[in-house]
């Protein structure tokens, strides 16, 4: 796509790469700030116990500890890990219920909080940790979401009878799905559950606090929204400190997923800090990683389906039980966001969706890139399937059918579908990855011990989620004397090259180089209100944010440039006057054109009545959730002895409205690609469950895709502009990581006959299914993380 | 548990009874290439107060590798030399298999050959492959040296005939018979209970009677599946004799998983636990009397392109 | 106490540090040098992220006791510049290639790569792989960063062969 533009649709290179090419980029762990005292976390050995007594005396008195804190010196205000409550409407609210303390009372999980350390050097912090003498006293625990809503099951939260969470009916519900089954042609169900994938962002949790010179509260960490985290921080946990006296500094992140978009050890950091009265950062291992942080929310779904023999889906029903862990974070929210994208694909007026989401003595899940949709695709679309086979319809036929076309209702909110073009995804990635000749129809047999399959997914997802989160955010600009300008915005960039995109957009907008692009973010106290990068949303809500700061830029420059035209004897008004790519020229006569930076430094070294310089902001508010959509098909081959399953093929479409940085997308869309692959078969999140403790605690047994494991692939972005977005851009951030599980899982049904019900499709769970024929479920196994069959 | 290691006593002896001097109290321990020990310092499960390196004492550095010699690796040998070493390719093909997949190959430029048998770790490899191949280790103490063969090494969880201060100087195997190969494969696993491993490894060692194609002489093992790699004498016997087909290795692979105890007490586990072993069992069995027939082997290419 | 004074040979400067032999060399490298650009993320050997060369072949420094890389001729991401500042040809293509996102991986990934491109001028796709087999990316799908390092070890082989 080209259009006349200057820096929208290139491959340019992003502003933060020299720094991470030359190891020169500042991430956390990587800054000290003088006088910094290094923290450490000690956590519950237990999954469920009291803690009878804490003796920290020996820990104290060592050498070099300067603070010791335990549950008695943190707040005793209850928080919950992820931030989105204040950035909810209310009727979504109850789903993030504050629900634990800084350390806790009480131990919930292997892995729960329990003390910190704060010493002059890691190597005396931790020896320090060894000398704190916990005493618990061990409490029956649940570890299965099913057990755990049982009557008589030990109790997570006192407060929480049952164990039950988070409990609702989907808001949109609507029709009547009974009556719909009943007259329907066909009808399945289907029910699976996904896994708590982890983030497994390289850069493992690290935090710096400080009080500074002026007496306000710093904060460093690898946040994906610090003004919510400023909020969240200030409004739950340390109610005395308001949120403008905290200034918190987001800096380069080695990585996110969603991961971010809770809080880690910041507040222990800070209490840290504020007991020592030094700075201190707090570090975590990968192992900590592991047993306390947040995954994926494991959501045991059963999805049921009818459709008319033409093909017409009538009737969509979604019960869903989620296994929050030990407290409460993103658990709710991912579950009603898979309910809205899951009832929300197809064209359907009866549809009804149920939530549970229950407490056990695991650790916390979260919010995780793709947000309930990848938990939700695996299911529903091998249920879409299923349903197609009954028809005997080719599943991309059945698709085509039965997709949302513009115009027509959206389901995310109650509004109008106003662009997509899921319909020309299917078709051309289904072109180029020769589905016609692959599939050879519903049951067609397959015999030897490799066999091939071939299968898809399709999915809608939000570009932001406008009219349900609080969807605004505001750019400033100022032009340098010498041409350049500064860009202020808040996104947070975690490699998506958010930065780049937005500076091609404010180049592109403004009429200035993108060279001369400098970007500014990740600092509370320079940058605006915004809720962060997550909901694939940047480009679109924050991209419009920075159009409407550089339009008006261009204007001011517009206006300036009239007496400069003057000068060089040309009457001219702004309107005749074009400004693009760095440069000032007549629309009517472009040879008559002159830098920028005349007008620029004119404009500030200006001494008459008028000098200014020039400067903007600009403001967005989205309104609605711009889906953006995927199609991909995947080609495996399963091998029926040992059961392994290896992707041969991968073809995605993907659904943009328009590349800002093609390069970018891609780099998107591949590294969704490969996370949703290890979803799909490596990643095994265990939890053992005899003890609760976490079984795959290293990257030796959580088995992340090497370079090794990249299938052939083709990255297919199918560009049309969206009338919102920003050139016409909408997101791509989430959608990659989504369908492939859900290819995958379509495909090994294709190649052995029988469908796998959980994630990931490692070779035992073929192995069972080849072997029980498709029965789940044997002895020995249960609901627990990792354990499903 | 930690970020950081606490601290420890370290020393560089030149001479292996300095070594032993040093090493002789409680709480010390030897470090070679030293990716294992520092990774147990970190994590806790090794918390020495005094660690005496091996990387300065002189003579344990040899390497040597002859198809009618043998192999002859001393305790500094990293891992990469006999990675690179193109005899170890194509006569030691189990044991080049095992090295090649070592995952990541960093740990090839960094451990030691030896460290690694030391380890006592039940999911590791080349254990699994040098046991196939009959190797055989020598235990150098104060009071001299003993020979000990590595089926008889390993003598419990964690736990190895190496009694305190004695050294391993070097590992030993003979030479491959001529008309005999090896082959090393492994399946990796989801480890679902405490007592689980998360992987399954398997090595043979087939000898052919060429002109009848008939099986020999064989050796058969199964690893990661008890705490240390087990030699199953009776899928052994059953081979050998037996023609080189499918289904006689069909067969010892069968014979060699009802030799093993369930890991777990979960049948499900164990069900797919035996089926893979099975599949491992035969693969080697097949691929070593395969390339015992044809002579041909992994590093055959190389061997071309060297001219 | 044992505390000694170190003496390392990184980035081809001899650098000196007080340093106690339970230490790290990742630790060492990062808090006593000032060479962040090395990552520590998973202290296991697991990921690679802190992967450095030590007499050109890459080792994970999260295993290594810092006292014990005295002897040996280390190179971190800082030393891929050369003298003059110019960037490595592998640090040029993975920028125009986009080969790093969130750059936690970034550096060891270019450690190892260099290892492979000064051991073999002229890698296969194959071989690209491997040498990167034990560095783990979550963020690019590796797609980039093996077009990346093939194009680099073009880059390489055509500038030697131009005749000087
Ligand atoms: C991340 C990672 C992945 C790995 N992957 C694999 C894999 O896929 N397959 C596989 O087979 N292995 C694997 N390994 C194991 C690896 O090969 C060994 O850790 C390594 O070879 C050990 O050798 P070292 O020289 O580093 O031992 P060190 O760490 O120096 O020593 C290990 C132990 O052995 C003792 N020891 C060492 N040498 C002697 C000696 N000569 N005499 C007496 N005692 C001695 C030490 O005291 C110590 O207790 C992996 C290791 C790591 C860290």
């Amino acid at each position: 796509m080209s259009d006349d533009l200057s820096y929208v649709g290139k491959r340019l290179i992003k502003p933060d790469i020299a720094a991470k090419v030359t190891g020169q980029a500042r991430y956390t762990e990587d800054m000290v700030v003088p006088g910094m005292l290094e923290g450490r976390i000690l956590s519950s050995p237990h999954a469920h116990a009291r803690i009878v007594s804490i003796d920290t005396a020996e820990a104290a008195a060592l050498d070099g500890v300067i603070a010791v804190v335990t549950h008695d010196d943190v707040p005793p205000n209850k928080f919950t890990r992820s931030t989105m409550a204040e950035a909810l409407p209310d009727f979504a609210y109850e789903g993030e219920r504050q629900d634990q303390y800084v350390l806790t009372d009480k131990a919930r999980y292997v892995g729960d909080w329990i003390a910190a350390v704060a010493a002059e050097d890691i190597y005396t912090a931790e020896n320090a940790l060894d000398l704190i003498k916990v005493e618990y006293e061990e409490l029956p625990a649940v570890f299965d979401p099913f057990d755990a809503m049982e009557k008589g099951a030990p109790g997570v939260h006192e407060d929480a009878p049952g164990n039950l969470a988070f409990e609702m009916d989907h808001p949109f519900n609507c029709g009547d799905v009974e009556k719909a089954f009943s007259e329907a042609d066909e009808v399945v169900e289907f029910s699976g559950v996904n896994s708590r994938q982890k983030h497994l962002h390289l850069e493992t949790d690290a935090a710096i606090a400080w009080w500074d010179e002026n007496d306000r509260l710093n904060i460093i960490s690898p946040s994906q929204g610090p003004h919510l985290a400023q909020k969240h921080l200030s409004k739950r946990i340390f109610t005395d400190i308001k949120d403008g006296d905290i200034r918190w500094i987001s800096p380069a992140i080695g990585g996110g997923f969603g991961a971010r978009l809770a809080l880690g050890v910041e507040p222990i950091a800070v209490v840290l800090a504020r007991r020592a009265k030094r700075p201190v950062r707090v570090t975590t291992t990968r192992e900590e990683d592991f047993f306390g942080y947040s995954s994926r929310t494991d959501q045991h779904q059963t999805i049921r389906m009818g459709a008319m023999k033409d093909g017409t889906i009538v009737g969509i029903e979604q019960q869903i039980v989620s296994d929050a862990g030990a407290y409460l974070s993103h658990s709710a929210t991912t579950s009603i966001v898979n309910m809205q994208k899951t009832l929300g694909l197809f064209r359907c007026d009866n549809v009804h969706g149920h939530i549970k989401v229950a407490y056990t003595n695991t650790p916390v899940t979260a919010g995780f890139r793709g947000y309930g949709n990848a938990e939700g695709a695996f299911v529903v679309q091998q249920t879409v399937d299923k349903l197609a086979e009954k028809l005997g319809i080719d599943p991309v036929e059945f698709r085509l059918r039965n997709i949302r076309k513009e115009g027509e209702q959206s389901f995310f909110i109650p509004c109008e579908l106003e662009h997509t073009r899921l319909k020309e995804c299917i078709e051309i990635a289904s072109e180029r990855f020769d589905w016609k000749t692959k599939w050879c129809g519903w049951g067609a047999a397959k015999t030897g011990r490799h066999r091939r399959g071939v299968g898809m997914s399709i999915l809608n997802h939000a570009s932001g989620a406008g009219g349900f989160l609080l969807e605004h955010s505001s750019a400033a600009m100022k032009v340098m004397p010498d041409g350049s300008a500064n860009l202020i915005v808040s996104p947070c960039e975690m490699g998506q090259g958010i930065l780049g995109a937005l500076a091609q957009i404010a180049a592109e907008a403004s009429g200035l180089r993108y060279e001369q692009m400098r970007v500014f973010t990740g600092d509370t106290d320079v940058t605006m209100f915004d809720i962060g990068s997550h909901a694939s949303r940047s480009t679109l809500v924050i991209g419009n944010a920075v159009v409407a700061a550089a339009q008006k830029i261009k204007a001011q420059i517009q206006e300036l440039s009239v007496p400069h035209f003057e000068e060089r004897q040309v009457r001219a008004k702004p309107e005749d006057i074009e400004v693009q790519a760095g440069e000032v020229f007549l629309t009517s006569n472009p040879d008559m054109r002159f830098d920028v930076e005349e007008v620029a430094h004119a404009a500030v070294y200006n001494f008459g009545a008028d000098g200014a310089q020039i400067n903007a902001t600009g403001s967005y508010l989205s309104t609605s959730h711009h889906p953006n959509h995927q199609a991909a098909f995947a080609e495996v081959e399963v091998d029926t002895e040992t059961g392994a399953v290896s992707v041969v093929k991968y073809v995605v479409a993907h659904d943009i409205g328009r590349a800002i940085n093609p390069q970018l997308v891609e780099g998107q869309m591949e590294g969704g690609a490969i996370q949703g692959l290890g979803f799909a078969l490596t990643e095994d999140f265990v939890i053992d469950p005899d003890t609760g403790r976490v079984l795959s605690d290293s990257l030796l047994t959580y088995r992340l895709p090497t370079v090794m494991d990249v299938p052939e692939m083709e990255n297919i972005l199918v560009e049309d502009p969206s009338p919102a977005g920003p050139y016409g851009a909408k997101g791509v951030g989430e959608a990659g990581v989504v369908n492939p599980a859900a290819a995958i899982a379509n495909a090994v049904y294709d190649a052995i006959g029988v469908r796998i019900a959980s994630l990931p499709i490692t070779p035992e769970k073929v192995l069972h299914a080849l072997s029980s024929g498709g029965r789940h479920m044997p002895e020995g196994s249960s609901r627990v993380s990792g354990q499903y069959l | 548990m930690g970020r950081v290691l606490q601290p420890f006593e370290y020393f560089e002896p030149t001479t292996l009874d300095e070594a032993q001097k040093l090493a002789a109290g409680n709480g010390a321990q030897y470090i070679a290439g030293g990716c294992e020990l520092v990774l147990g310092m970190r994590r806790g499960t090794a918390r020495p107060q005094r660690v005496v390196s091996l990387s300065r004492i002189a003579g344990l550095d040899g390497f040597s590798c002859h198809p009618k010699i043998g192999l002859d690796v001393g305790a500094q040998v990293l891992l990469r030399v006999l990675a690179n070493d193109i005899w170890v390719a194509k006569r030691w093909a189990a044991l080049h298999e095992a090295i090649d997949q070592l995952h990541p190959p960093h740990i090839a430029n960094m451990g030691t050959l030896v460290g690694n048998l030391c380890c006592a770790t039940p999911y590791y490899d080349i254990p699994t492959a040098l046991m196939a191949l009959r190797a055989e280790l020598t235990l150098t103490g104060p009071k001299g040296e003993r020979q000990v063969a590595i089926e008889d090494f390993y003598t419990g969880p964690g736990a190895t005939a190496v009694t305190a201060p004695e050294v391993v100087t070097k590992l030993t195997t003979p030479p491959p018979d001529a008309n005999a190969a090896s082959a090393f494969r492994k399946i990796y696993r989801t480890r679902r209970r405490h007592d689980d491993l998360h992987k399954i490894n398997a090595a043979a060692y087939v000898t052919l009677d060429t002109e009848s194609d008939v099986v020999t002489d064989a050796t058969v093992v199964i690893g990661s599946w008890d705490f240390k790699p087990v030699r199953i004498a009776a899928a052994e016997s059953a081979v050998t004799g037996a023609p080189a087909t499918t289904e006689s290795y069909v067969k010892a692979a069968s014979i060699a998983v009802d030799a093993m105890e369930p890991l777990t007490d979960v049948a499900w586990i164990e069900d797919v636990r035996a089926q893979h072993a099975r599949v491992l069992v035969r693969d080697v069995l097949e691929q070593a009397a395969s390339r015992a027939r044809s002579k041909y082997d992994p590093a055959e290419d190389l061997d071309t392109i060297e001219g | 106490m044992t505390k000694q004074i170190a003496t390392f040979k990184v980035n081809g400067r001899t650098r000196e540090a007080i340093v106690e032999p339970h230490m790290l060399l990742v630790d060492v490298l990062r808090d006593h040098l000032g060479l962040t650009g090395t990552k520590r993320a998973c202290a296991s050997g697991n990921c690679g992220a802190c992967t450095v060369l030590a007499d050109g072949i890459p080792i994970c420094s999260c295993l290594t006791l810092a006292v014990r890389a005295q002897d040996r001729e280390l190179t971190t991401v800082e030393g891929l510049v050369d003298s003059q500042g110019n960037l490595h040809p592998l640090q040029k293509a993975f920028i125009t290639h986009c080969a790093s996102q969130c750059g936690y991986c970034t550096a060891g990934m270019l450690m190892s790569a260099s290892a492979l491109l000064n051991a073999d001028p002229r890698p296969t796709e194959e071989d690209v792989k491997r040498s990167i087999s034990g560095n783990l990316c979550r963020c690019t799908g590796y797609v980039k960063i093996v077009e990346a390092i093939l194009d680099a070890a073009n880059e390489m082989t055509d500038a030697k062969e131009i005749p000087a």
